[in-house]
């Protein structure tokens, strides 16, 4: 298991409650794949981007942290890939010092 | 030959330890850079938000790489922007520098040139000494 931390911003154009219905299938997701997420998401809201992405002005904004086995998250990214309602999304493998310090999993 | 050199480049390394500010990463003592902490990010950038320079922020060769990396995530999810334009104060800014080259280009010309004849003066005498050495 490895801690991992995910961000993933979500098409600005849903209504909220539209929107926060992604953390609910992302857990599962995280969950199908042998993972589990870590604390309560961190749910930013609505928040406007540096730059227009695909003409779109702002996005919501969701941060999680997980702990998952290395490559088992490789089909969701995918799937995030493929959804029109997820504009971008980055899953980062946190260094082990900073994972422990998240409560995650340091090394197994 | 050695000994004054050595004494120059300690001379210049001392005022450099002099002039060095640690990184705001060591004095608040952060070990672990977050790309989605954008106040912390914004004070390595300029108002152009460009990443400054390694000796400008004060980081060691580290640091600058862990902010450049984080900076380049937090763009990626439009958390900061790749460029900025501050047009306003860029067009004045611009056309006083213009006013002020032409002006600089035009006037000390006349300067430069007996200038450029000295320098040319001091190569000519050196390989004239190097030529009769050789000679």
């Amino acid at each position: 298991m490895r801690g991992y931390e995910l961000m993933v911003i979500v098409s600005g154009d849903l209504e909220e409650q539209a929107a926060k219905g992604w953390i609910k299938t992302i857990t599962e997701q995280v969950a199908s794949a042998g993972g589990a997420i870590v604390g309560t998401p961190d749910w930013w809201g609505k928040r406007r981007f540096a730059y227009p992405i695909n003409k779109k002005e702002e996005g919501y904004y969701v941060v999680f942290n997980l702990n998952a086995p290395g490559g088992a998250l490789d089909d969701m990214e995918r799937a995030f890939r493929i959804a029109d309602d997820i504009v971008r999304h980055k899953l980062l493998r946190l260094p082990d010092a900073e994972a422990a310090k998240r409560g995650l999993v340091a090394k197994v | 030959m050695t000994s004054k050199k050595n004494r120059a480049r300690v001379a210049k390394t001392d005022k450099r330890k002099i002039r060095k500010k640690p990184s705001a990463l060591t004095i608040e003592s952060i070990e672990y850079v977050d790309y989605k902490d954008i106040s912390l990010l914004q004070r390595f950038m300029s108002d152009r938000s460009k990443i400054r320079g390694r000796e400008v922020n004060g980081n060691t060769v580290q640091q600058q790489r862990d902010i450049s990396n984080a900076v380049k995530n937090a763009r990626e999810m439009a958390l900061l922007p790749y460029a900025k334009r501050v047009a306003s104060v860029r067009a004045g800014r611009g056309e006083r520098r213009n006013e002020e080259q032409t002006a600089e280009n035009t006037a000390p010309e006349v300067d430069a040139v007996p200038a450029i004849d000295d320098l040319n003066i001091e190569g000519v005498t050196v390989e004239t000494a190097a030529e009769a050495t050789e000679a």
